[in-house]
């Protein structure tokens, strides 16, 4: 993919730097995500 | 009433009650279509899992588990493995054009006789899924509260419609939280809860629990349990089949990937999909324990049944909660595939296409009516049309051929507008041979999958005219405004 053509009419290019990944709002949902997950393995590794 | 149904009901009505809790978030047609490109990692990453997992990743794996063995443990393998590859090589590209739909997408490779053709083959063909998919959740929810499947299917089917027209994809984000929660508890504590507690209550498990129990049962039953253990006890051709369905089903399928466009930033649109491969990959080691339990004990002849009959025979707690993740997970499933199919519809036909000078309101407006008109459609369609499951065809046919017009869009600059217009469409004339067998029986002839079968033409066809065709200014001429500069191919 050429990425000059994204440019052309990409707002977020430019603001790329200042992507954030996480934020504030993230924190109570990556909690449910590790919850999900971990429990998961837990009762995969107790039942078998 | 049984427990099963009341845990059912009640979750039901929470499910609803969350989906139109979502339209305070909506004032825009953006906010419908994309939640205003506003979804943080968690809210995209667990919204592609809640609609991966669907009736063939629970009660389908089950059902080859009970016939085939623990191999079907590569089915969620290779949809992860497709999920990463969609998110590592493609997320990213769909988010850095904000796009709404994979068609528009096509339109900014292409041209726009793509774009048309690739938006209506995505509607039809989301329409006879979600009908497909609304009849197994009617089914689900029948053998659980003994009501008749027309009228399942209608409660589910306006349900779902109602929470969909309140806040379009935040309803879905909404929802998909408590899904996935519902999914990602109740399905392993009930297989938790069948290890432990059920095997050892079967005759020829001599007490034992875990597998070990579950194998004593098994031979106990006649059965080879080494084979049906091994994680290969489906053969090298089918593991092949699932990693080339995870491949061709996921980067270019709007219904799963659609979320990440909603992403706030081309980051999460590409980390999410990663986050989500991995909350779905364990899925198949306890369904399909689950199906084998289900042989174990004798439950059930029919394979299809296996999980059901698994949940409801054990304790009605622990089964209710088991069943409300296996809804959650089919409902979860429409739920996407109705919307994708609703977006498509609204934005690519109906506004850009048939009223392409009309404000956002407008957009909002026809969006919500399309979303009305394919729910109770696709109700009513799914409790009078049974046959229709053989439609199926129809979306196995062309979402090969999406995946290459995308794929090569993106990384081979030969990629000609023609090429991807023609791919389409051999993919559906191939797809039409192969389901009436015309001219002869392919499957037999050929022992391919038809999304193989037509996935090759299309490749074949993209890859001929690409080569022959070259971009002139005719070509140019036939781009949108704003990427009109790639005179001569691409740079």
């Amino acid at each position: 993919m050429d990425n000059n053509l994204l440019d052309e009419f990409n707002i977020d290019n430019n603001k790329q730097d200042r992507m954030i990944i996480f934020d504030g709002t993230d924190k109570p949902f990556l909690l449910f995500y590790l919850i999900i997950f971990i429990l998961g393995i837990i009762l995969t590794l107790i039942a078998i | 009433m049984s427990i099963q149904f009341t845990i059912l009901i009640i979750y039901f009505i929470f499910i609803i009650f969350l989906g139109v809790l979502a339209v305070r978030k909506v004032k825009a047609s953006d906010d419908l279509l994309v939640a205003g490109r506003n979804l943080g990692l968690m809210y995209v990453s667990v919204s592609i899992a809640a609609e991966y997992m669907g009736g063939l990743g629970t009660i389908g794996t089950a059902e080859v588990a009970f016939s085939q063995g623990m191999g079907v443990i590569w089915y969620h393998i290779a949809s992860s493995f497709g999920l990463i590859l969609f998110g590592l090589a493609f997320a990213h590209y769909y988010r850095k054009y904000n796009v709404i739909t994979v068609p528009e997408f096509l339109y900014y490779l292409y041209d726009i006789k793509t774009w048309k053709a690739a938006s209506v083959l995505n509607v039809v063909g989301y329409w006879f899924f979600t009908i497909i998919q609304m009849t197994a959740l009617g089914a689900l929810v029948t053998s659980v509260t003994g009501l008749d499947l027309k009228l399942s299917v209608l409660i589910c089917g306006i349900a779902m419609t109602i929470y969909l027209l309140a806040a379009g994809m935040w309803s879905v984000a909404f929802t998909s939280v408590a899904f996935m929660l519902t999914i990602g508890t109740g399905i392993p504590i009930a297989f938790w809860w069948v290890m432990k507690k059920e095997i050892p209550l079967l005759a020829a498990s001599a007490g034992l629990s875990g597998y070990s129990g579950l194998a004593a049962a098994l031979n106990g039953m006649g059965l080879d349990a080494t084979a049906l253990f091994s994680p290969f006890s489906l053969g090298g051709m089918a593991v092949f089949g699932y990693f080339i369905g995870g491949i061709l089903g996921i980067p270019a399928a709007q219904a799963t990937i659609n979320y990440s466009f909603g992403a706030k930033n081309w980051k999460i649109a590409r980390l999410a999909p990663v986050l989500a491969a991995i909350l779905i990959l364990p899925l198949s080691i306890w369904t399909g324990s689950m199906g084998l339990f289900a042989r174990a004990a004798g439950l059930t002849n029919n394979p299809k049944l296996a999980l059901g009959a698994t949940l409801m025979s054990i304790h009605p707690i622990v089964g209710g909660i088991g069943i409300a993740g296996v809804f959650a997970a089919l409902i979860s499933t429409v739920a996407g595939i109705l919307f994708g199919c609703a977006s498509i519809m609204a934005k690519d036909i109906w506004q850009r296409w048939l009223h392409p000078d009309t404000d956002d309101q407008y957009v909002s407006r026809w969006t919500r009516i399309w979303i009305l008109i394919i729910g109770i459609s696709s109700s009513f369609g799914a409790m009078t049309l049974p046959k229709i499951l053989n439609q199926a065809f129809f979306v196995y046919s062309i979402r090969g051929a999406l995946m290459i017009c995308v794929a090569f869009g993106i990384w081979w600059k030969r990629s000609h507008p023609d090429a991807a217009y023609w791919a389409l469409v051999v993919a559906l004339i191939g797809g039409v041979m192969y389901q009436f067998n015309l001219p002869v029986n392919f499957e037999a002839f050929f022992k391919l999958h038809i999304s193989v079968w037509c996935t090759i033409l299309s490749l074949i066809t993209f890859v001929f005219i690409s080569l022959r065709n070259k971009w002139t200014t005719q070509t140019s001429s036939e781009l949108p405004p704003f990427i009109k500069y790639r005179k001569g191919g691409r740079k």
